[in-house]
């Protein structure tokens, strides 16, 4: 059941990021959920369901994206893995470890595109800011889904 | 690690069911959006208003001038014997999506192959070339923006009739997209403001307007040939309604 709707939250999320205009005033920067959703599961869930989840997410992304197919499901499968091996080291509780892994998981996923669209200063100054945005947005994730989690209950 | 991009991203028969897959489960999800349109302000829509009133002058102005070029057109051609010139078939579209991805530049439209939409037909809508299909499913495609390094345009310059290819400038960032269209003749003498609209070469039927030259120079690596930036007549944030040309 937690499986099913992390699928839904993840299908809603990326028709979310599709959805929503690109903030020009911050050069056409798109904000990103995915990775946000990525990173909770990955230090709230078992491994195994964390990879699949990230997998799941990484082709819904690719799948409403021009991107070559598999790209990034590649990288968030990735940073799952790692995120769920230094579970142990990472306190999830704490904003900057939330802010911090948000930011690497959308920093990881921008690499990998950079193998295909090539790379520029430009981009990598996207990167960076799209990173932050990243972060700020997992921040404020872990706060709305563990509170909704301690008032619902963990279904 | 490069395997699975190579198994996954080429266009294989499993990687497109599975793409195909996970665009009809997420495409539900973006169309409840529609039911969710973004506000705007009075403001905003009186100076929409404004601006639209003067380009609507403007556009009677040319209609005018055109009507009567046309008329001028049509004499010469038949004096000429030529073939009559045939406009294209279209079908129109509605934009429901934009790219899930900061990295690359797509939008999804509400027509797929139920509507004759193919993979590789131009788009466009009444200001020029928007790009080309790139996936299909049933109901809906998703279409490569010009915009977009991935997508390139046999191009033509409108006055000098020197050749080149258009595509988009890396994903990098910026206030206003921009085009580049590379393999110019290094002699031709190229302005600032001269049209450029596609050649007929390859998949984009020819004199699709794709925007004006803002600037030209010279390639710097190899100095064989010229590098022109095209600033895109299509306003790529605002696209809401396209025409896929099936014929």
């Amino acid at each position: 059941m937690t499986t099913l709707i992390a699928i839904a939250g993840i299908l809603i999320a990326a028709a979310l990021q599709e959805r929503m205009p690109t903030l020009w005033w911050l050069g056409s920067v798109r904000l990103e959920f995915l990775p946000a959703l990525i990173v909770y599961v990955s230090l709230t869930m078992h491994r195994g369901r964390a990879l699949a989840l990230a997998l799941v997410a990484g082709m819904a992304q690719d799948a409403l994206s021009a991107a070559p197919f598999g790209i990034s499901a590649l990288a968030y499968g990735i940073a799952a893995v790692l995120i769920t091996g230094l579970r142990e080291v990472l306190d999830r509780d704490l904003p900057w470890v939330q802010l911090g892994s948000g930011a690497l998981t959308s920093v990881g996923a921008a690499l990998m595109a950079f193998f295909v669209v090539g790379i520029s200063f430009g981009a990598l100054f996207k990167m960076c800011v799209v990173g932050f945005l990243t972060g700020t947005l997992t921040v404020m994730l872990f706060f709305a889904l563990d509170y909704s989690r301690m008032v619902w209950g963990n279904a | 690690m490069v395997s699975w991009v190579i198994f996954l991203g080429q266009p294989t028969a499993f990687s497109g069911k599975l793409r195909m897959v996970f665009v009809q489960l997420g495409t539900p999800f973006v169309k409840l959006g529609d039911y969710f349109p973004f506000v705007q302000s009075r403001r905003s829509l009186a100076k929409r208003n404004q601006e639209l009133t003067h380009e609507n002058d403007i556009l009677r102005q040319q209609i005018q001038t055109l009507g009567e070029t046309g008329r001028e057109n049509l004499r010469l051609q038949q004096l000429l014997g030529l073939k009559e010139h045939t406009s294209f078939h279209t079908v129109a579209a509605r934009v429901i999506g934009r790219d899930a991805s900061n990295w690359w530049k797509s939008i999804q439209i509400d027509r797929g192959s139920e509507d004759g939409v193919r993979t590789n037909m131009a788009v466009l809508n009444t200001d020029g070339l928007i790009g080309k299909t790139l996936a299909v499913t049933r109901g809906e495609a998703r279409v490569l923006l010009l915009t977009d390094p991935n997508c390139k345009v046999s191009a033509l310059l409108q006055d000098t009739r020197e050749p080149g290819v258009a595509s988009g400038v890396e994903a990098a960032f910026s206030f206003s997209p921009r085009c580049l269209m590379t393999y110019v003749n290094r002699d031709a003498k190229v302005k600032a403001g001269e049209g450029v609209i596609t050649s007929g070469l390859g998949v984009f039927p020819k004199g699709i307007f794709i925007g004006v030259v803002s600037r030209a120079q010279l390639n710097k690596q190899t100095g064989m040939y010229q590098d022109i930036e095209i600033k895109p007549a299509v306003d790529f944030r605002r696209v809401e309604e396209v025409l896929v040309v099936v014929e």
